[in-house]
């Protein structure tokens, strides 16, 4: 099944107040409610969860970067003049 | 410019004059920012001016790992997530954009990653550029990106703390 498919059901009981508002503002959005509770909670779960912290690649690239990191550590220029700038005093 | 004074985000701070240029920079900030912190999913610092942000700076962890493939191809490929630390979100005021006061807060992100870094494992520090500028701006500062994405760039930790060590004594 493709993963866009819509095969997964979220069973939610709201208010009369909470079915009324949502029901406004999906109107004044210019969505259904069900794209506008889709589009609001799948914002709120990404900007919470930060969806770009793992960071996936093909097993040829990952193989090429992984190597690549066995080289010796080194001090690099730019990073060490940065660490030269005035600190920022933490309270 | 009155003094500087980096914090970790409080319930207290007021963060609704914060402006640095770019609504999504600001948004997560004022809306998401401490709600992430809260669920100890992302650690946001403030750069204070009296009671004003002027910069901040999320950190999380996160992974570079290879794609999951079926077992039968997977045989002999390395197959171990590289465990990073990562910079989500690095922004600062537009009041404060010309003082390297987002170079100078990059070095206390980097010191901190470096510190976490003797606690607990991780190999990698990794940047996440919101846009070309942003990507030119951590390329300045000895960044390299990763391959096939100009926007995600990073750095050994152990080469981090080798500047480090000769930023300060040098």
């Amino acid at each position: 099944m493709s993963p866009t498919t819509r095969s997964q059901r979220i069973d939610v009981r709201v208010t009369d107040e909470q079915n009324a508002i949502i029901r406004e503002a999906a109107a004044a959005a210019g969505q259904t409610v069900t794209a506008f509770l889709l589009s609001a909670a799948e914002e709120r779960a990404r900007n919470l969860l930060d969806e770009h912290r793992h960071l996936v690649m093909t097993h040829a690239t990952f193989a090429r970067f992984a190597a690549a990191l066995e080289d010796p550590a080194e001090a690099v220029p730019a990073m060490t003049e940065l660490f030269e700038l005035p600190r920022i005093p933490a309270e | 410019m009155s003094e500087l004074r980096l914090v970790q985000l409080t319930a207290d701070h007021d963060l609704s004059g914060v402006d640095c240029g770019n609504d999504e920079l600001d948004v997560w900030l004022r809306d998401h920012a401490l709600a992430s912190q809260r669920a100890d999913l992302a650690r946001t610092y403030l750069v204070l001016e009296e009671e004003a942000v002027a910069a901040y700076v999320s950190l999380t962890t996160g992974s570079v790992r290879p794609e999951t493939v079926p077992k039968r191809y997977a045989r002999g490929l390395p197959r171990y997530p590289i465990p990073t630390i990562l910079i989500a979100r690095l922004a600062v005021d537009r009041r404060h954009q010309r003082n390297r006061l987002g170079s100078r807060l990059l070095a206390e992100a980097l010191r901190r990653a470096a510190q976490t870094s003797d606690v607990t494992a991780a190999r990698l520090v990794v940047v996440d550029a919101i846009d070309d500028d942003a990507a030119e701006f951590y390329r300045r500062w000895g960044f390299i990106a990763v391959p096939e994405n100009p926007h995600r760039l990073f750095r050994k930790i152990r080469d981090v703390r080798q500047s480090l060590n000769q930023g300060e004594n040098g």
